[in-house]
């Protein structure tokens, strides 16, 4: 009875079974209307009370996801794979969007494990044909062979699929275990290239968050440091965002045995927030996280000395966190009147899970003024952030980004 | 016999006030429409842009057709003389006068129906090549890949074959040519000039890839097509395949076609 009731927070499940949580239609309509007709309502609190939580605090109300779940869920998926000896089971691939930890996961399950790990070839090799990382890869071993970042093993380029191309036709034909984990957005230009779906086996990918696993996590990161410390109140009534705190706190407690995966149970109804939280992150955990710290805020008159870096929490006290509406969340917006060069820009950033302004002027017609004013741009409207010399997409922004390419015309993931 | 003083007997000075009043009416929002449409597509997604263009001209008709059916009855009672009579003194006067016109316009309603061009459509008519971006009555603006506009009279497609690239789809065919020495291999270049496409940033990945080889005197002609996302980009797409299939073809040691001028000519 339980198993029908509860099931695995971290799940790992076919490409093909993936749905997207989407906001039934009704739901947003009423949502709208009543979120609307608030504003003539007197406020029950000011504006001015509530200001933005600084990140040491946030990172007490909502801390960052355990990777040893996701971990343990990976292993469960692989479960019999590393002893299996059929051909058809030698390779298994998993593919992730942005925010899924995927490959993160993969490359700490592959040094738990000891397996050999492949990392990227270079941009030189991959345009040289990586002869050299090539014969690495396909040199014999019993070992699992695990490559963390296929997406970084091509490039869009003339001669930058190559490598690519020689490798898939080596797993075709090996004996050798294979653990592949593939961005998304790699994924889906490889399999209109380079076929790459039809080549190897069905990926698995991290079933999607929706709205009542969400509604359970959420406050399950918070529980999990600090038991229950915080209490989360929706900005616009004061009331309680969890429902059912003492039972939830109950179930919690009791499905958090040891080495047990974290499971949820749909006995609760969920709320609105949650349901967009979890359709506007498209599923993904780390953008559904991002959301989430973004839309959280302290007021004026909080414990705010009690919660500095050094100091402890007080075991009687609880602290309250306030949520913002969703119509009122200050998210990352697109700029007006962009063209054909700032998708291109955007395009390659993502399809190559990130690149710096060199590759993206190599890979693109662009000049290098132009990429370097195009990154510009886009950092400023918080829409690309710099990490080291690599450009990427910030979490918070991929859904107005994906979105823009998406009605822009341009190949987008499946997730 | 109907006299003419008649036929306009309601023809009086707060009708003539009443037409005036509508004529800059439907002239207010036919400038308006004009204006709000072009405006409307650059804020929606490019995808849906060739859905909202070709709307204009339809409302144009419809505003126009509108305005005549409320100001008739102003000007004549549409009894079936009056109707008769008029439309005779108009059939003739505009027969030998306006002939021309007359023709573009009635051409011009044509297109609402047959759609030989749309707005957004990249045609050729005569010498003229161009996207067409405005579709007037009367006649329609082609820009040319030089930025020269072109006005066009819609009576030209009474005899004039038209050429239409994308027929109000987004993206349309592009062709890159190459001109190599006839001493490679074919296949291999076939394979490389086909990744070039592949790998193009404009590539439209859900249209279909193809390499043309055709064997000429003085070598080996490559036709390179493939769709862009944005058919407004097809001259970079073109250039970027081009520029990027002569290094690729450089790296594979292919040398150019070099004609001989008697052959060339």
């Amino acid at each position: 009875m339980q198993k029908q009731l509860y099931k695995p927070l971290w799940d790992y499940i076919p490409i093909t079974d993936y749905r997207r949580p989407a906001t039934p239609v009704h739901e947003t309509v009423r949502y709208g209307c009543q979120t609307w007709l608030s504003r003539f309502q007197p406020r029950l609190f000011g504006r001015d009370r509530f200001f933005s939580m600084p990140p040491y605090l946030l990172n007490r109300a909502a801390p960052p996801p355990d990777a040893e779940q996701i971990i343990t869920a990976l292993t469960s998926a692989l479960h019999g794979w590393e002893l299996s000896k059929e051909p058809e089971q030698m390779v298994r691939v998993l593919v992730g969007p942005p925010g899924s930890g995927v490959e993160q996961a993969t490359l700490a399950l592959a040094k738990q494990n000891g397996w050999q790990i492949m990392g990227a070839p270079s941009v030189r090799q991959i345009l040289a044909g990586g002869d050299a990382w090539l014969d690495k890869v396909t040199r014999p071993s019993l070992l699992p062979l695990v490559i963390p970042r296929l997406g970084k093993c091509f490039l869009r380029h003339q001669e930058g699929l190559e490598l690519l191309s020689r490798l898939l036709d080596w797993l075709q034909t090996t004996r050798r275990r294979c653990l592949i984990a593939c961005d998304s957005w790699a994924w889906a230009y490889l399999k209109k290239t380079l076929q790459i779906d039809v080549m190897v086996p069905t990926p698995l990918v991290l079933a999607p968050f929706d709205g009542s696993k969400v509604q359970f996590w959420l406050p399950f990161l918070a529980n999990r440091i600090h038991n229950g410390r915080f209490i989360f109140r929706q900005m616009e009534d004061g009331k309680l965002i969890f429902p059912l705190a003492e039972a939830y706190n109950k179930a919690v407690a009791h499905y958090r045995a040891p080495g047990q995966i974290e499971r949820y149970g749909d006995w609760v109804s969920v709320h609105h927030f949650f349901r967009q939280l979890a359709a506007h992150g498209r599923g993904s955990p780390g953008v559904i996280w991002q959301l989430w710290r973004q839309s959280l805020e302290v007021t004026v008159e909080g414990k705010i000395a009690d919660l500095m870096p050094e100091a402890s929490l007080d075991d009687d006290k609880r602290y309250t966190v306030w949520v913002q509406p969703w119509s009122r969340l200050q998210l990352p917006t697109m700029p007006g009147h962009l063209g054909t060069n700032e998708s291109l820009v955007l395009h390659t950033i993502l399809l190559h899970g990130g690149a710096s302004a060199t590759l993206i002027a190599d890979l693109t017609p662009l000049s290098h003024n132009e990429v370097r004013r195009i990154l510009q741009l886009f950092w400023r409207a918080n829409l690309l952030e710099k990490e080291e010399e690599l450009w990427q997409v910030p979490l918070l922004a991929y859904p107005a980004v994906r979105s823009f390419l998406a009605n822009e015309g341009y190949l987008v993931d499946e997730f | 016999m109907i006299e003419p003083t008649e036929i306009v007997s309601h023809l009086t000075q707060s009708n003539v006030i009443r037409i005036i009043a509508i004529l800059m009416l439907v002239w207010l929002i036919l400038r308006g429409l004009q204006w709000f449409l072009p405006w409307l597509t650059e804020q929606i997604p490019s995808r849906f842009r060739l859905y909202v263009l070709p709307l204009l001209p339809i409302l144009q008709l419809v505003l126009v057709v509108l305005a005549l059916m409320r100001i008739v009855p102003l000007v004549v009672d549409p009894t079936p003389e009056n109707v008769l009579a008029i439309s005779g003194a108009v059939a003739i006067t505009v027969g030998f006068a306006f002939q021309d016109y007359v023709s573009s316009l009635i051409a011009g309603i044509v297109t609402i129906y047959e759609r030989p061009y749309r707005i957004g459509d990249w045609v050729r008519i005569g010498e003229a090549y161009g996207e067409v971006i405005a579709l007037g009555f009367r006649s329609i603006q082609l820009v040319t890949p030089d930025d020269t506009v072109v006005l066009i009279p819609h009576k030209l497609m009474w005899d004039n074959i038209i050429y239409n690239d994308n027929s109000g789809q987004r993206e349309h065919q592009c062709v890159a040519d190459f001109y190599l020495h006839p001493e490679h291999d074919a296949e291999i270049v076939r394979q490389k000039l086909r990744q070039v496409a592949l790998t193009s940033p404009y590539l439209q990945l859900d249209r279909p890839i193809s390499v043309v080889v055709i064997e000429k005197p003085w070598g080996t002609h490559y036709r390179l097509k493939a769709y862009p996302i944005d058919g407004r980009d097809q001259f970079k797409f073109t250039s970027d395949m081009t520029v990027r299939g002569k290094a690729a073809l450089a790296l594979l040691g292919v040398k150019p076609a070099s004609v001989p001028v008697a052959v060339a000519a």
